[in-house]
């Protein structure tokens, strides 16, 4: 829970980024990024936890491969 | 934890470094303001490169004094580029400004010596590329203009009669290799509607083959021409038209459709891609990121956000 908020205020720190970098002509624009990228925020953070996860579950694989 | 704060903090940086945001109005008047004007958000000044000049002089080109070494003479064969040399250029808003308004007969200001400077001309394509034209470039359609295609010629058109003065009004002391010159060839350039700026006469003269021209020596550069167009094709200096390995400067206008992004290619041209080639050496350029986010944004933020709340409504 506390992984998804903060990547969602990644997400939203970001999107003020993006804003000042792009700077929409629409107000509807800035907020659709801002919107988008607090959402992607939390989607990128889950991909990373599920990446590091099937390491580490390799990793014990491949260790309790060898003592086997 | 620590990656995401790491990884918030590189965000962050990069935002504050890169070229969009190089530039503070505030502390540097010769860069563009959004604020005032609508045409400049994030084309403000390129940082930490530099040129030298198109008629092979000496290498005073230098605005920044501090990196004076970086800069090496044209030998004497048109401007050649100095991609990530560490010296300054600063962009002067004279000439991003100017426009040229049916050929008024004042001639516009020298700007400094062996500056680069954006003229316009219309031009038979046997007389292309232009006599000891620096830099030059062509604006390249697919075809001529259809009942489908009439619309976005007219705003091109009218975006290259509104950046650029016409090469006629500069005043002789600006060399001719000192000038950038984007050309639209026509059948007739010395017809009265072509010095008028006549673009239903440009539309409708225009020269195809300089365009089947430009088109084949930019092919032979490795330049793809896929989309529907119109293109600006450039060659910096001018005698690397169609020879291949040298640098072929494209911008693609197919996915253009407004008057607003058609004006902003022509002032990413004209400020940024000819005098610092390497910005568009793979044809990916940050700014063509931050311009296509841009306009997705504008176009479809309303709906998206709709949709979102249309999706929320939903929820008990």
């Amino acid at each position: 829970m506390i992984k998804a908020t903060l990547s969602a205020a990644i997400g939203l720190l970001l999107g003020i980024a993006l804003v000042w970098w792009v700077r929409p002509d629409a107000q509807a624009g800035a907020v659709f990024i801002v919107v988008a990228a607090t959402l992607i925020g939390p989607v990128i953070g889950a991909l990373i936890s599920f990446v590091q996860g099937l390491r580490k579950a390799s990793g014990v694989a491949r260790d309790g491969g060898g003592e086997s | 934890m620590k990656r995401a704060l790491a990884a918030s903090i590189l965000v962050i940086a990069f935002a504050t470094t890169s070229p969009g945001l190089a530039c503070d109005p505030k502390v540097d008047k010769t860069c563009c303001d959004p604020k005032v004007d609508k045409l400049c958000p994030g084309y403000h000044k390129i940082d930490h490169f530099g040129y030298t000049n198109a008629s092979g002089q000496e290498p005073s080109t230098v605005v920044d004094p501090a990196a004076p070494d970086v800069i090496q003479g044209g030998a004497g064969h048109g401007a050649h580029l100095q991609p990530g040399a560490p010296a300054r250029h600063h962009q002067r808003r004279a000439t991003s400004t100017a426009t040229g308004g049916g050929g008024g007969p004042a001639p516009a200001a020298a700007p400094p010596a062996n500056d680069l400077v954006p003229v316009r001309e219309f031009l038979r394509n046997s007389d292309i590329p232009p006599r000891e034209a620096g830099v030059y470039g062509v604006i390249v359609f697919q075809s001529l203009p259809t009942p489908a295609t009439r619309a976005k010629a007219l705003m091109v058109c009218l975006s290259f009669v509104a950046f650029f003065p016409r090469n006629e009004t500069l005043s002789d002391t600006i060399a001719m290799g000192d000038r950038m010159i984007t050309i639209w060839p026509v059948d007739d350039p010395s017809s009265a509607k072509a010095q008028a700026d006549d673009c239903d006469f440009a539309i409708d003269h225009y020269d195809m083959a300089a365009s089947f021209t430009a088109i084949r020596d930019a092919k032979k550069q490795s330049a793809s021409f896929d989309g529907e167009g119109p293109y600006l094709v450039g060659w910096s200096p001018s005698n690397t038209r169609g020879v291949p390995g040298q640098l072929v400067l494209v911008v693609d206008m197919s996915d253009d459709h407004n008057q607003e992004t058609i004006d902003h290619q022509f002032l990413f041209w004209k400020n940024h891609i000819v005098q610092n080639p390497s910005l568009w050496r793979s044809g990916f350029s940050l700014e063509g990121v931050r311009v296509a986010i841009h306009d997705f944004a504008d176009e479809y933020g309303q709906d998206m956000l709709d949709a979102i709340k249309l999706v929320g409504a939903g929820k008990p």
